[in-house]
């Protein structure tokens, strides 16, 4: 006689009936607690833990959302990488710090005015000292404006 | 993409408007404009303009030798202008201005020395104008010595 020709033992026929009764009224007040009510609360439990898994498909989905680099295409990565390097490099040649400028040597003519209106006389070297010093200015200026990025 | 932007926004405007840049193009352009109130005849406003350009802060991106001859030039100017006008102690206050932010073998400083010279010869202070008359052609002889030798860089 093998088991399933063996009649149930009178706890299995328990068993039977209190599974039947548990599933046919499943929130009937007031019933008896027994290990079928455990087992399928333990099954509940299982399966419902089962369904808020983080599962591939949806942790892909998730990590898509969040993190969109796989989306751009290669040009744009190019033209952004590109994008950054320049500004990288505006921004290093904006706050670098400025040597002073080669200034531009002066002009005999200028020095000699400066020697004839350093003693007493009239206002006619001074005037000639201020068209020199002018046309110097004008050469100094250039000098700072390529040193400091722009010409004035 | 968002933090290229960013960086290039910032990097332009840093270039494009750094304090040092700016400062040097508003000084020239004031010693521009002062030129045409001068041949204008407005002595007064070309001094008003020149004197404002040495009231500002110099920006930190500045060398000092820079806005040292900047502003030592825009003063020996300042001082030619007050003599102009026949305000002699005023072209020595800007002369001793200027002297006062320092002194190299330079042009700016002769030209200093020279108009606070004249300043003081104005107020009748013979002997102080003799000595700064001297010490302007002992710079001036000493860059021309160089000019005409090798053609020297300040």
């Amino acid at each position: 006689m093998t088991d399933e020709e063996r009649p149930p033992t009178p706890a299995e026929l328990r068993e039977a009936e209190l599974l039947a009764r548990a599933l046919e009224e499943p929130s009937q007040p007031g019933r008896e607690l027994t290990s079928v009510d455990d087992a399928l609360g333990a099954a509940y439990l299982l399966r419902a833990s089962k369904q808020a898994e983080l599962g591939e498909l949806r942790a892909r989905a998730v990590r898509q959302r969040i993190w969109r680099t796989g989306t751009w295409p290669l040009w744009a990565r190019a033209a952004a990488a590109a994008l950054a390097g320049i500004g990288a490099a505006a921004v290093i040649l904006a706050v670098r710090p400025r040597g002073p400028a080669r200034l531009p040597p002066p002009e005999v003519r200028l020095l000699q005015a400066q020697l004839a209106a350093a003693r007493p006389g009239s206002s006619a070297e001074l005037a000639q000292l201020e068209v020199e010093t002018a046309a110097y200015r004008e050469r100094f200026y250039g000098a700072l404006g390529r040193a400091y990025g722009r010409r004035p | 993409m968002r933090t290229a932007l960013i960086l290039v926004f910032v990097g332009a405007s840093l270039g494009c408007g750094s304090g040092a840049t700016r400062w040097i193009g508003e000084a020239w352009r004031a010693h521009a404009e002062a030129d045409i109130l001068e041949r204008s005849g407005d002595l007064e406003r070309a001094g008003d303009l020149l004197q404002d350009l040495v009231s500002r802060p110099v920006p930190a991106g500045v060398a000092p030798q820079d806005a040292r001859a900047v502003l030592q030039d825009t003063y020996a100017r300042l001082a030619n202008v007050a003599l102009k006008r026949g305000k002699p102690a005023d072209a020595l206050h800007s002369a001793d201005a200027g002297l006062q932010l320092g002194e190299a073998q330079d042009v700016f400083a002769s030209s200093l020395r020279a108009f606070r010279g004249r300043a003081l010869e104005a107020l009748g202070r013979d002997a102080e104008a003799a000595r700064e008359y001297e010490a302007a052609q002992a710079i001036a002889e000493a860059l021309l010595s160089e000019a005409l030798v090798d053609g020297g860089v300040r």
